[in-house]
């Protein structure tokens, strides 16, 4: 009996002492005055690395599948989750913000783009020349949609693509919107142009070819053209209304997709496993105001720029926005898409077991009323819902601090920014663009006041020292967007050192006011030491709503510079 | 004792370690607002979740690392690829074929079918099966719904059977599962149906077909079998075992209203055929008809729940002046398409009837799940004895996968007084 009890002890202990070190240690503060880090040095110039063509096939088994097994058995992840320290993205600066990479650039959500810009989106080219003939010389056949590439007069490749046939302007609009929105949020996006053309322009280049249904391939011929457009929507007089979209091949060399998850081998660059990138993870939150059902592997593309000769780097893609806000590409979306996995093993569980009763929120979806818009809705949304294609590793590791940092970026989306966006989508029907304004509208705020729950929205900050003390000032974000009540909220601060309490109270403006007093009772109470740990000071921000018992801190971290007596600001963290 | 303080020891020692290793790599940081890539570490601590959580991570990367396997054979250049190509085009002509079923076991093969093949809705299906047990299935139809402008429709099947190990537990409803015996059948039938529309829905059929059965001992080493040892069993008379060849002929009347053949929520499908069969050559004291009446019925609770119910009735009367039939010509209960819980052919007499109630409701796309409640009967003459005590029960769940088309396969599980029984097949009775 006393073995088994020693043998029990002994297992207790190293299971504790394993969560302590894998959790505790996770905690330790890395914060200093010379951060954060602006820009990540992802861009130094590589050998160019070789395409790759995963199997799409492989990755959807494996997505729904496998990965969801390992994420099950993954004991870190589980006891992470259990122990409230979940796996937070790994690629931050102290100022809980992504740096500029090669992956992302801090655009409207940081500081907001002019309407203007926001139509303009990747602007590389006006489109294609419509003044010349276009000669085809490659049919597309992946993806959601038909349609064939052409390089114009100036020489410049498009890849031609269509509205499915009675749903004008339904895939067009929704690709020129999407490509906009992500290109605004931060993401690289290929020029996506609405263009209207004629047939007659067209013309086979010489040596196209094309697989025929035997699976050879054979040269393309005019009638092979006149297939593909007999499927796509036409204008009453011939003309028909295209997306052109840019080949990325003009920025550099095609590489393949890249992945949610892992690193490319061959990139020295790609320091970061992607489930663990900010931005990958909080693509979830952004895609779900636009309903970006189709995210997967093969929707991106990393493309090698080069800088230096021969060598380069990776910039990495989102491509293919066709099956965003109420289009499916080759129709309107189906009700479930957006709303469950394309083959949800969970809903299929629940379905069965339940015998069909449980209700999903989708069933109630109903296509809007207007062909060009399809199937996108507000009523049924809901921001933690929304699923994609395949289960997608960066999602599943998704914190409330990356959610918030999405959510963020959706709610700089303000009204005149998403009328900019709708315009985007040259949409002819008036109607039907004030139905998408006020769906987009009501899932944005949706958005927000679902994910600015999670964690204390208190942001931008700006700390200001003068003879009188500190004036640390922000935003409440809630409040910005009228998410919450403009009065009657009070903000708990308390300022903490080396876990004492140094100084507490509250206030009901959106500033803290530490006295000079105040900051003479945090001098007094440094110790001096070698560790950068010795220099900072905690101070945790609470707000109470309407009489609610205060939430979840906003963490703002104050540096002691002991040789010049000053405080500085060097860090925010957003506790989830 | 002293090596559990040792482990004790060790345990706290190592604990310490890698705090300080933890500690030591928390302190490092860049100093610079542009972050060089650096390789990512994990911690002492995350190394050791890591281990075991890889360990018992084994089995999925096995399963994992074999079907990457297949599906890179199945994508590349491959004759395999090509293979896995041919199987998973849309609409493909030829596709594999399972079934499984308690006396042939796991049965597989190839399904050959062509659509329009004289331009008019027709189509053309073979399939051939070859089971665990050595039963042998081909089978060749060929139907066209769109002859005279598509007022008439005719039906041709050709099929082949060999079934070493048909089980037969006696004739009548209180026969016992205990006594359960095999034999082996080997049939061959042709057959046609002319159907003339009468409506929109509904089709008034002739058909003529010829069989031929022949009897022999039964293959299944655990159970009599000898045809001779089961008369015995069950005093039966040599009539009762024969092989037999016969000549049918007959009409029938159908009404089909369903919405849809794959996933039916309304209407329903009432199918009365009454046939004439004599025996030929040595068999021609052979002569009896056959009447059967199928009545099916499809109601939505909503949104594609529903509720399916099913009646069957058929009667086997033997002329006066004729021998008596093989038990194998008789009614029978049983099987995935009738008394699920039980074997196939597990009752057997000359009439039957069949009730089922059925629960269907979507788990996925062209997914359903069902749950179901058979209940039947067999009688000796149904006119005479009819009666609603001693009715045999089963109930199960089961799961079918369709298209608008047809059902394409299903998977039951049922349970009776017998036991469990299990069934995947091709399409599904109703």
């Amino acid at each position: 009996m006393a073995r088994l009890l020693h043998t029990k002890t002994i297992g207790v202990l190293v299971l504790v002492t394993l969560l302590v070190v894998t959790f505790g240690c996770g905690k330790q503060q890395t914060i200093r005055p010379d951060e954060p880090f602006a820009r990540d040095a992802d861009d130094r110039p590589i050998e160019e690395v070789e395409s790759v063509d995963p199997s799409l096939v492989w990755q959807t088994v494996d997505r729904t599948v496998f990965v969801q097994a390992e994420q099950a058995l993954n004991l870190r992840r589980g006891f992470g989750t259990f122990w409230g320290s979940p796996i937070e993205a790994a690629n931050i600066n102290r100022f809980d913000e992504v740096p500029d990479c090669a992956w992302f650039t801090n655009r409207h959500g940081l500081s907001p783009m002019s309407p203007e810009a926001i139509l303009t989106g990747t602007n590389i080219t006006p489109g294609p020349d419509t003044t010349g003939e276009w000669l085809v010389f490659r049919p597309k056949i992946q993806g959601a949609t038909v349609g064939f590439w052409i390089e114009d007069s100036r020489g410049d490749e498009y890849i031609i693509k269509f509205d499915p046939a009675g749903y004008a302007e339904l895939a067009t609009g929704a690709a020129a919107m999407g490509s906009r929105y992500f290109h605004a949020c931060g993401y690289n996006a290929p020029q996506e142009t609405i263009v209207h053309w004629r047939p007659e322009w067209l013309r086979i280049k010489e040596g196209a070819t094309i697989r025929g249904s035997d699976g050879v391939k054979r040269p393309m011929t005019r009638e092979d053209i006149d297939a593909i457009l007999e499927r796509v929507q036409r204008q009453p007089d011939g003309s028909i209304r295209s997306l052109a979209s840019l080949s990325l091949g003009k920025t550099g060399a095609i590489k393949g997709p890249f992945a949610y998850d892992g690193r490319r081998g061959d990139d020295p660059n790609d320091w970061c496993d992607h489930e663990d990138r900010r931005e990958l993870r909080a693509l979830y939150v952004i895609a779900s105001l636009v309903n970006h059902y189709d995210l997967k592997d093969q929707n991106t593309l990393d493309i090698f720029v080069r800088t230096d000769g021969d060598r380069g780097y990776l910039r990495h893609y989102l491509i293919d926005f066709g099956s965003t806000f109420g289009s499916d590409g080759r129709a309107p979306k189906h009700p479930r898409k957006g709303y469950a996995n394309g083959f949800d093993l969970k809903d299929v569980m629940v379905n069965w077991l339940t015998l069909g009763l449980r209700k999903w929120a989708w069933e109630n979806n109903v296509l809007s009323p207007y062909p060009s818009v399809g199937m996108f809705e507000s009523k049924n949304f809901r921001p933690e819902k929304f699923d994609p294609i395949v289960p997608n590793p960066a999602f599943d590791n998704m914190t409330d601090r990356d959610a918030y940092w999405g959510a963020k970026i959706v709610m700089a989306w303000r009204d005149e920014h998403l009328r900019a966006l709708i315009d985007a989508g040259e949409y002819t029907d008036p109607e039907a663009k004030e139905y998408l304004f006020t769906t987009l509208v009501e899932r944005r705020d949706k958005i927000g006041r679902y994910w600015f729950s999670k964690v204390n929205p208190l942001d931008h900050f700006e700390v200001m020292g003068g003879a009188h003390g500190m004036l640390i000032a922000f935003e409440d974000l809630a409040v910005k967007y009228g998410l919450a009540p403009g009065i009657g909220n009070r903000y708990h601060y308390v300022l903490k050192y080396d876990g004492d309490k140094i100084v507490s109270g509250e206030t009901g403006e959106t500033a803290v006011v530490l006295s000079i007093s105040d900051l003479a009772s945090m001098a007094e109470a440094y110790k001096p030491g070698h560790e950068d740990k010795n220099h900072l000071y905690r101070l945790e921000i609470r707000t109470e709503r309407q009489g609610n018992k205060p939430g979840k801190p906003t963490v703002v971290w104050l540096w002691y510079d002991d040789e010049q007596s000053i405080f500085e600001y060097v860090g925010l963290e957003h506790v989830g | 004792m002293t090596l559990v303080r040792r482990h004790c020891g060790l345990a706290v020692a190592l604990a310490l370690v890698l705090i300080l290793v933890c500690s030591a790599q928390a302190e490092t940081a860049d100093s610079t607002d542009v972050r060089v890539p650096q390789p990512k570490s994990k911690s002492a601590g995350e190394v050791l979740l890591d281990i075991p959580s890889f360990i018992i991570s084994i089995p999925v990367y096995i399963i994992k690392t074999l079907v990457r396997g297949f599906v890179a054979l199945g994508t590349d250049e491959s004759f395999v690829a090509q293979i896995v190509e041919l199987f998973s085009q849309p609409l493909s002509p030829v596709t594999p074929a399972f079934s499984y079923e308690g006396n042939s076991s796991l049965a597989g093969g190839l399904a050959f079918r062509q659509w329009n093949l004289f331009d008019s809705g027709d189509r053309l299906r073979i399939k051939g099966l070859y089971s665990l047990n050595d039963y042998s299935t081909a089978d060749l139809k060929y139907s066209n719904p769109g002859m005279a402008d598509s007022l008439m429709g005719l039906t041709l099947q050709v099929s082949y059977q060999r079934m070493p190990r048909e089980t037969f537990f006696g004739l009548g409803n209180h026969s016992e599962e205990a006594d359960e015996v095999a034999y082996a059948l080997e049939r061959t039938r042709v057959r046609g149906d002319l159907m003339l529309r009468a409506g929109s829905v509904a089709s008034v059929g002739v058909f003529g077909g010829y069989t031929d059965c022949i009897t022999f001992d039964g293959e299944d080493p655990d159970l009599p079998g000898r045809l001779s040892e089961i008369r015995d069993m069950f005093d039966l008379t040599a009539s009762d075992t024969r092989s037999a060849q016969f000549v049918t002929i007959g009409g029938s009347l159908e009404s089909d209203t369903r919405n849809s053949k794959g996933q039916p929520s309304s209407g329903g499908r009432n199918y009365v055929e009454v046939s004439y069969n004599t025996g030929v050559g040595s068999d021609d004291d052979i002569r009896f008809t056959q009447i059967r009446a199928e009545l099916s019925q499809y109601f939505e609770l909503y949104r594609k729940r529903i509720i399916a119910f099913r009646a069957i009735v058929q009667n086997i009367d033997n002329a006066e002046s004729a021998g008596s039939n093989p038990f194998y010509l008789r009614s029978s209960l049983g099987g995935p398409e009738t008394l699920r819980g039980y074997r196939t052919v597990r009752l057997t007499d000359n009439d039957l009837a069949l009730v089922t109630i059925e629960y269907r409701y979507p788990i996925y796309d062209m997914i359903d799940a069902l749950v179901f409640f058979d209940e039947g009967r067999v009688f000796s003459d149904m006119g005479d004895e009819f009666t609603l005590k001693d009715w045999r029960y089963s109930a199960g769940i089961g799961l079918r996968v369709w298209n608008p088309e047809e059902v394409v396969v299903s998977a039951q599980v049922a349970r009776s007084d017998d036991g469990w029984e299990f069934f995947f097949q091709a399409g599904q009775g109703f």
